[in-house]
């Protein structure tokens, strides 16, 4: 039994291959089906998302068939002309389970700390419960996985500083401010940029949006889409001393705001604090401005600095998130090496129990004249002889595969071969897997 | 009785230390147990305190203030008191930093002080005085907290305008707040500071029969007074705000600093603590 997986993502493919293996919807749940065709694949999910996709399997044949097996289904969703094989990665048993941990915890985002991954795998979970492709060990897997992923996100810092721009804007305002409920925004130009920053701000809590344009019937559009009030363009400075926070985009190729009209509106507001992001190129504000009295003044530039400090803050919890994880594993492994074990002691017990019903009916047949209370009796007898003398060896069994020291699965194999039990699993199998996974053709 | 404070004032100290610890951890990494811990030692350390004081005051019959050791102990109360108020409302491990490092090395010191007390002379049993030195100390205690938003606003300010972003930036809180809070503390010291000094002028009149004297402590006194008044008077008339004003707060509490360790300990004054 092991766990497999395919997959390739931003770092091993261009987005050109990515796109023609995402899968979603009825393909995606056509391509769970076909993996569930293949013999001894027996639980499967798939992730996909934009930047990666990934198949997750469990296979009750060797891991070189079961990958053949998982690539084969994938070629067959894709045009034969792309060459995608080069691009994917494949995984075996506990490299599945610590590459899936990195992946729900964003370690292995393009973002990192990017809480988006998280949702992405609950809902693939959830979707492959919901169209019963998975059973007790995925199930187990991805639960486990997404706990991890919770425990990332509480227990570090590494979602915490703003890694986008107008992210980072926020971030800053409330560096300055402390609150920003109830602040004042002005904008002054339309653009893609200051639409998003002014957006987050209001998420954020601020409350009234001024905006001024050059046009006063674009400013009108805007202004209704922040809920906020178009101010005339031409009278900017009556307006500054109104706003606690002014974002300037205009396509003006000299400043329009200078320091003797930024000096007045400080000494209308009593010098509270002023925050000025300038994204305009060429610049709209003039940049002494920042030297004056509790007011600040950032462009573009400073802004994607502030992101990359953000983004090596989130670096610095890498290391925190990796302890996380290797704790998760080694409890994550204890159960797998735990489950391992159940295919080797069923076989074992019912290897006893074979040679108990066998003798059983060879001893009645010898001895017709038996009352049913003496056969009972005898019964009860050797049944009780089989469980006490595998009793030990079962405990034991359980007990290796659960304590780290030892390689329980050498201990497993061992018993295998002793007591030839290779015969008894193969069949074991095939009764797990007729369990564990409704036919795919029901889905 | 003095035993048991004894007991409770080196409890005191272990609470401090240990309150100090967890918010050194919880700078760097967040943590609900760790913040837990913090908050239950701070609350720990204030109980014990508490309690240390009041069997300290049962057992000589009087509140003591006369040696250094007795005065260290009441600014270590009034500057925890505040505090328990900012770590209910705002939380900031950085101010718990400061405020328990100043506070451990104050208790800690304070344990190797002669702390015993003679009788007193009849001139110093005045009610007049108790309310004089409780409300200088409580000034006091809030002086010492703005001083410290303060250079927290000092140093998010200078990573600010620098726009070099180091671990304090994410540490510290936003600029307005810090300065909010320490203009509240300001505006609570200031007439406190200003009724412990007309008090303290009316038992002077009580005892030496004149208002004023100039000793060095009531020199200084005035000086304090000033620097807050002058940031006072600059903050709602001049609409003074940000960095110059906050230098201000912090130039008040080096005069206090100065009046409370420099002139009581080297400077010929009436207000020397009792060897």
């Amino acid at each position: 039994m092991h766990f497999l997986a395919v997959g390739l993502n931003h770092k091993t493919a261009p987005v050109e291959v990515r796109e023609k293996l995402a899968f979603s919807g009825e393909k995606l749940v056509s391509a769970l089906t076909r993996i569930l065709n293949q013999d001894h694949l027996t639980e499967a999910i798939i992730l996909s998302t934009c930047n990666r996709t990934e198949v997750y399997v469990l296979c009750q044949g060797s891991p070189d068939e079961g990958l053949a097996q998982i690539k084969q289904v994938l070629n067959s969703f894709v045009d034969q002309r792309i060459q995608f094989e080069k691009h994917l990665y494949t995984l075996v048993d506990l490299e599945v389970v610590h590459h899936l941990f990195r992946v729900v915890s964003s370690l292995d985002s393009m973002i990192l700390g990017e809480a988006q991954i998280l949702g992405q795998v609950k809902s693939a979970f959830h979707l492959a419960l919901e169209h019963n492709t998975i059973a007790t060990h995925l199930t187990k897997l991805f639960r486990q996985a997404i706990e991890v992923g919770k425990r990332i996100r509480t227990e570090t810092e590494i979602g915490e500083s703003a890694v986008s721009i107008s992210y980072a804007a926020v971030e800053l305002a409330r560096k300055i401010f402390g609150e920003l409920t109830g602040r004042t925004v002005l904008i002054i130009g339309a653009g893609e940029m200051s639409e998003l920053a002014v957006k987050t701000l209001a998420a954020h809590g601020v409350s009234s949006v001024l905006v001024a344009n050059r046009t006063f019937e674009r400013a009108k559009e805007l202004a209704l889409a922040f809920e906020g009030r178009a101010v005339d363009y031409d009278r900017l400075s009556e307006n500054l001393a109104r706003a606690d926070i002014i974002i300037s985009s205009t396509g003006a190729p000299h400043a329009i705001l200078t320091q003797e009209m930024v000096k007045t509106a400080m000494y209308l507001r009593r010098n509270r604090p002023l925050f000025l992001i300038d994204i305009a190129v060429p610049r709209d504000i003039e940049e002494s401005i920042h030297n004056l009295n509790n007011v600040y003044l950032y462009n573009i530039d400073d802004l994607q600095n502030v992101v990359e400090a953000n983004l090596a803050k989130r670096e610095a919890q890498v290391g925190k998130a990796e302890l996380i994880i290797s704790e998760e594993m080694e409890r994550f492994g204890q159960w797998w090496s735990a489950r391992q074990m159940v295919p080797v002691i069923k076989a074992l017990k019912s290897y006893g129990h074979n040679i108990k019903e066998q003798e059983l009916a060879r001893l009645f047949a010898k001895l017709p004249d038996l009352n049913e209370r003496e056969r009972e009796c005898i019964a009860s007898a050797t049944n009780l002889m089989i469980n006490k003398i595998l009793h030990s060896p079962v405990v034991r069994l359980k007990q290796l595969a659960c304590d780290g020291r030892h390689d329980g699965q050498v201990y497993a194999s061992f018993i295998e071969r002793l007591f030839n039990l290779n015969s008894t699993m193969e069949s074991e199998h095939q009764v797990v897997q007729r369990v564990a996974s409704p036919r795919p053709e029901e889905v | 009785m003095l035993v048991w404070s004894e007991v409770l004032l080196r409890l005191a100290a272990g609470f401090i230390w240990l309150a100090l610890v967890s918010n050194i951890f919880r700078v760097s990494s967040k943590s609900l147990q760790l913040t837990r811990m913090a908050q239950i030692s701070s609350r720990g350390a204030w109980i014990t305190l508490t309690l240390s004081l009041l069997t300290r005051t049962i057992a000589l019959g009087h509140l003591t203030y006369h040696t250094l050791f007795d005065t260290l102990l009441l600014l270590s109360w009034v500057v925890l008191t505040i505090y328990s108020y900012f770590e209910w409302k705002q939380g900031w491990a950085i101010l718990g930093v400061v405020v328990f490092a100043a506070l451990a090395a104050t208790s800690t010191y304070s344990l190797t002080l002669e702390r015993d007390i003679k009788p007193l002379l009849p001139i110093l049993q005045s009610r007049l005085l108790i309310v004089h030195i409780s409300l200088n100390f409580s000034a006091y205690g809030a002086f010492f907290l703005s001083f410290i938003l303060g250079l927290m606003y000092l140093g998010q300010e200078y990573q600010l305008k620098k726009k070099k972003i180091t671990s304090l930036y994410y540490i510290l809180p936003g600029l307005e707040t810090l300065e909010n809070f320490a203009h509240s503390l300001v505006s609570i010291g200031f007439p406190l500071l200003t009724m412990g000094i007309v008090v303290g002028s009316i038992y002077a009149k009580t005892a030496w029969d004149s208002f004023w004297h100039w000793d060095p402590k009531e020199t200084w006194s005035l000086i304090t007074w000033l620097v807050y008044a002058v940031y006072m008077h600059l903050r709602y008339v001049r609409g003074w705000r940000g960095k110059r004003s906050l230098v201000l707060v912090l130039v008040g509490f080096g005069a206090v600093l100065f009046n409370y360790f420099g002139v009581s300990l080297n400077l010929a004054t009436e207000h020397q603590f009792l060897k």
